[in-house]
């Protein structure tokens, strides 16, 4: 390394959280570019950026040395770098402890943590915000020099004065003033920049970035903003340049660079199992899994044996036994407190986790490769993801904590990053745009990302027609594209939870969530290349729904339980195909209604099968219409070959899964089943039409060695070719199948049950409780108004129909709904003035109440109560409610106003739905029904009105935009599909800030039993 | 945007007319006099307000030969110094 080397200690990345101009890779880019043997990253107070930065730096060829730039006592910052693994552990120790050791969001280092955890870290002093040079820059020399003592008694040769010029005034007073005291206490003094961008043009960002931060305007002077834009990736020239005074600074941030190792090593930090005794962990989970196995398989077969054989060999060579013991252990402990729980995914190709009641799928009845699972070849972390009742996963949690000791147990971090709308408010904000303006822009960007800005103005037409595309907003959308997928927040995963066998501090700092819960700084992907094994306790509200159904069927029907349920049941299959499945788990969306209505699905391998086709890459791929016209006998079945006959055959033939991919490189070319499972893998991302010939090459080559001819071979691969990157894994879709199934059953044969509990556990699925709630309705179920003597917290069953709860009334606070349960716990209420007398509740619930019909047993005319409201609420504590009642003689609200109320404050209907009050007049204009269209013919021109529901446009395989959405009147939904064309002219009445009811004109299609529209005209229904 | 150290403004800003070396001011001339740069004591870069599309300019804080204390700038835009500063 010899003529001007330098390298970059003092770097922060957009992990810096809005003090980072700079994508990681950038960075490490430019100083690869510049030919920087090394490049440090020094993040405000986390090392989130830690494994992206040195994968980036490897795929570069420079060395990584991490490092944060931490917060110490007084706010002052320190530069600190990890040596090797053991200083990056520390350093992950010392953030730790500055992060829960002070409030949230404002971490803080004590000297005592840095003494403690000192060892293998090199310091430097830090920027102009670092102790000793803020001291010296406010004259307090002999201050500046005791804090140099004192951090040089700490690290002795390790520790380094740092001198910065990014063109600042002071800049050549304090770094005289850093050499003296350098040369006076013998430390040495090495050049940083700190970077906060990779480039000059890079500025404005990060300036603009600092606003946000500050919560300022461009216009807005603060001391911390930056003066200038001299903190980018300087070469060594520019270096060089500015301290042309001090050679020694330069060379000292090679020596550096030179004594530091990569941290973060491949150490295996796997959980371990304490064992109840002195067999190891492999021996133990062979006896569980011959145990659930009897129970299971009853007589194990040579098929069973040497297939869990297998599996525990492979467990066993890569170390994962412990592992399957806590999830198994977890299980056990939700099992026994009754929490419902069930695995997904990919796991359900284990016939190990099987045996241990991980899951539900058998995969040798299913004949899944367990490689799709986990593989030697592959040696990739096993994802074994377990979904729990919603109500408890908490608790399971906090179990796993109690057993493996907080100090091993954390959860993984979501980074949440700038999306469209984030961006727009954040900079338009300090942009000096108008609140109203950024807000209204924000509210009507669909979910794309920050940099799609500007094509999305001429695709959607919602916002062509918009203001938006005035060149005032031009600066803007540019800003917003270069902060895309910049980091905001740390957030906390969904289920995510570490656990390893060592202090997860080792590699990871950890900080508190907003949810009081202890997060990793890393992220799922970081956490698996952290060589960190997570568990998975996902939140189901379908297993709550489930549950809570189940016990209420029980107090009527002794003995139900929906896991003893025939998978049979022809009515629940009647049901399915009408296409009926609004609030069924996983079938409910448009696309999976119109699937059910002309599949046919007559057994459990029909809803597998469905589960796995309505995903965006079988629909891309234009799989569904033909596995349909085979399924139905209207396509024949072939095979291209003899043997592929048993792996295609529950599929007519159709590559739908994963696994197929798999068994079919097994069998036809012989890849051993890691080998298949990689090709598969390669063939999803292979990225040009070379790579997929050559995989092509190799997999003809194999098959005519086991005497496929080669033209067979090539037509099979060019069948994967098509279907591989589609494929869905058919272990997941086997365990969503069942819940599926349990939910449609319930549906069928438990409606009032199955929609309670459903409402009850809202947000949840495709439909807002106003459209489930009109489902039910349509389904014969009768809903009744909040009353105050009846309703309580969630919807219930009475007498056969569905009792609103009084959490649906707007404004209904906790307190204001103990207060009434308890008061009518003492008997219950005979007037609105006995009401308030008992429970002192709000004006604005009193009046809620009233208008939404909670009152109506008591005194059924609304208009008069709200009259008599004023006298209620000014009456003392001493007058008897008895004395005084409503005024009377007041007209009551017409129904329509009672309507319009109703919905205002519940937002939903309760006992008839909007549309019924516009009936009458779209009668007279021919506006049919979702009901009367059912009966029309294929072709039919048609016109109907309603609400519109979930407008959506999912990706399309040519590229153009389709929009499906449905429209629901008082009969149920009737499906559009809107065109391309047709959408240019009227999407601005589907997409926007508050989509009004529609008319819809078009053409009548009929697929099976299913029926929608193709809009060719949409307009608004005026209210 | 903003102003770094203390001291009394003497007299507004105006144009000035620098001979400089390598960016670096060696002498300037105010009000028909001539001043020798003895010391350039600090120099910075302000951005300015780069929105509008501002062009950064060039601070200096020099000592003159008589032992005057001066802060002058360049335009980097307009390539034209200014007198900002006279300390008493």
């Amino acid at each position: 390394m010899g003529g001007k080397a330098f390298v970059h200690l003092h770097v922060h990345s957009p992990f810096s959280f809005l003090d980072g101009a700079s994508a990681v890779t950038d960075l490490v880019a430019a100083a690869a570019a510049m030919d920087m043997p090394a490049l440090a990253l020094t993040d405000h107070n986390n090392v989130s950026a830690a494994v992206r930065f040195a994968r980036a730096a490897r795929d570069a060829g420079i060395k990584p040395i991490q490092g944060a730039e931490v917060t110490v006592a007084g706010g002052y910052h320190l530069t600190l770098l990890a040596r090797d693994a053991k200083g990056y552990a520390n350093l992950c120790r010392v953030l730790t402890r500055a992060h829960l050791g002070s409030p949230r969001g404002k971490p803080c280092c004590a000297w005592d943590d840095l003494e403690e955890h000192r060892d293998n870290l090199i310091v430097l002093s830090g920027c102009r915000r670092g102790e000793i040079p803020s001291l010296i820059l406010r004259r307090r020399y002999g201050e500046a020099k005791r804090a140099a003592r004192r951090c040089l008694s700490l690290w002795g040769k390790g520790f380094y004065l740092e001198l910065q010029d990014a063109l600042l005034p002071g800049n050549r007073f304090l770094n005289n003033r850093l050499l003296e005291l350098g040369r006076t206490l013998s430390i040495p003094v090495v050049a940083t920049n700190n970077v906060h961008y990779a480039r000059p043009e890079d500025f404005p960002v990060h300036d603009l970035l600092a606003c946000v931060r500050l919560h300022i305007s461009l216009e807005e002077v603060h001391p911390e903003r930056p003066l200038n834009g001299e903190n980018y990736l300087k070469s060594q020239d520019a270096m060089y340049a500015l301290f042309s005074w001090c050679p020694e600074a330069l060379r000292k941030t090679v020596e550096i660079a030179e004594m530091c190792e990569p941290a973060l090593t491949d150490e295996k930090r796997y959980p371990e199992f304490p064992m109840p005794d002195e067999r190891s962990p492999d021996a133990f989970l062979r006896e569980l899994v011959y145990q659930g196995a009897t129970e299971r398989y009853g007589c194990l077969t040579p098929e069973v044996r040497e297939r869990l054989d297998k599996e525990l060999g492979v467990i066993a060579r890569l170390g994962y036994a412990d592992y399957f013991l806590v999830i198994w252990d977890m299980i056990n402990y939700a099992r026994a407190k009754g929490i419902r729980c069930a695995g997904r995914g990919s796991a359900g190709a284990s016939a190990v986790a099987y045996c241990l009641y991980l899951t539900e799928v058998d995969p040798v009845a299913r004949r899944l490769a367990f490689e799709r699972f986990l593989s030697l070849e592959r040696a990739e972390k096993p994802d074994i993801d377990i979904d729990f009742d919603s109500r408890y996963r908490d608790e399971v949690s906090q179990y796993v904590y109690r057993k493996y000791g907080e100090e091993r147990v954390a959860v993984v971090a979501t980074y949440s990053t700038f999306q469209v709308r984030s961006a727009v408010r954040d900079l338009g904000k300090a942009m000096g745009y108008k609140a109203e303006e950024t807000d209204a822009l924000a509210k009507s960007m669909p979910f794309i990302r920050a940099d799609r800005i500007v094509e999305s103005l001429e695709l959607f037409p919602e916002l062509r027609r918009g203001p938006w595309r005035r060149e005032r907003y031009r600066p803007l959308f540019d800003f917003c594209a270069r902060v895309a997928g910049f980091p905001r927040f740390l957030g906390t995963h969904l289920g995510g939870l570490i656990v390893s066998g060592a202090p997860v501090t080792n590699v990871t700092p950890l900080q508190l969530a907003a949810r009081g819960v202890r997060i990793a700084q890393f992220d799922r992907d970081d956490v698996e290349d952290l060589n960190l094994v997570k568990l998975d306790l996902l939140s189901l509200r379908t297993l709550s729904v489930l549950e809570d159904a189940a016990e209420a069927i029980s107090a009527v029907s002794p003995g139900f339980s929906y896991e003893k349920l025939p998978l049979d049941d022809a009515a629940t299959y009647r049901l399915l195909n009408q296409g009926r499945t609004v609030g069924i788990f996983q079938l409910e969306s448009p696309a999976q209604r119109a699937l059910q209505a002309r599949l046919n699905a007559a057994n459990i391998e029909d809803i597998v099968a469905s589960v796995a086709l309505i995903r965006p890459g079988p629909i891309k791929g234009n799989m569904v219409d033909p596995f349909v016209a085979r399924r139905q006998g209207r396509e024949p079945v072939t095979y291209l070959h003899p043997k592929l006959v048993p792996i295609l055959e529950k599929t007519y033939g159709v590559v739908l899964f994963q696994e197929q991919v798999i068994a079919i490189a097994t069998e036809l070319a012989g890849f051993t089943p890691g080998e298949a499972d990689r090709l598969r893998r390669l063939m999803t991302h292979a990225r040009s039409h070379r790579e997929m010939r050559s995989l092509g090459e190799e997999f003809v080559r194999r098959a005519v060695a086991k005497g496929v001819d080669e033209k067979t071979a090539g037509e099979v691969f060019a069948c994967l070719e098509g279907y591989a990157s589609y494929g869905f894994c058919e272990a997941h879709a086997a365990a969503f199948a069942t819940t599926s199934y349990w939910t449609a059953y319930l549906s069928t044969h438990h409606p009032v049950y199955f929609y309670t509990a459903l409402l009850n556990h809202q947000p949840m699925g495709f439909y807002s409780p106003a459209t489930l709630a009109n489902e039910a309705r349509s389904r014969g179920i009768r809903f009744l108004p909040p009353e105050v003597n009846t309703s309580g917290e969630k919807f219930t069953v009475e007498n056969g129909a569905i009792r609103i709860p009084l959490t649906r009334v707007k404004e209904m606070s906790r307190p204001a709904l103990e207060s009434i349960i308890r008061a009518r716990s003492r008997g219950p209420f005979f007037s609105l003035a006995d009401f308030y007398s008992r429970t002192r509740v709000e004006k604005d619930v009193l009046k809620n109440l009233i208008l939404c019909g909670a009152f109506d047993a008591l005194h059924s005319n609304r208009r008069e109560l709200l009259a008599w409201l004023p006298e209620v609420l000014a009456m003392s504590s001493r007058q008897k409610a008895l004395d005084f009642g409503p005024p009377a003689g007041l007209a009551d609200f017409s129904p329509v106003e009672k309507y319009a109320l109703e919905y205002h404050i519940l937002e939903m209907d309760i006992d008839r739905h909007y549309m019924s009050f516009r009936r009458g007049e779209l009668r007279k204009e021919g506006y049919l029904t979702s009901r009367q269209l059912r009966g029309l013919r294929h072709g039919t021109w048609v016109k109907t009105a309603g609400l519109p529901v979930r407008p959506h446009r999912p990706p399309t395989k040519s590229g153009r935009i389709v929009v499906f959405l449905s429209i629901e009147d008082e009969t149920g939904l009737i499906d559009i599909t809107v065109f391309e064309d047709v959408y240019q002219r009227y999407g601005h009445l589907l997409f926007g800030p508050a989509p009004g009811p529609l008319k819809v004109a078009g053409i009548l299609e009929r697929r099976g039993r299913g029926v929608s529209i193709t809009a060719k005209r949409i307009e608004r229904l005026d209210l | 945007m903003s102003v770094f150290g203390g001291g009394s403004i003497k007299s507004p800003a105006g144009k000035i007319e620098v001979v400089a070396e390598g960016g670096v001011p060696r002498s300037f001339g105010w009000r028909g006099r001539r001043y020798a740069v003895r010391d350039v004591l600090e120099r910075w870069k302000d951005t300015g307000r780069w929105w509008k599309g501002e062009a950064p300019k060039l601070f200096f804080r020099v000592e003159t030969a008589g032992g005057g204390l001066w802060e002058i700038y360049l335009d980097t835009d307009q390539n034209t110094w200014f007198l900002y500063k006279i300390y008493d």
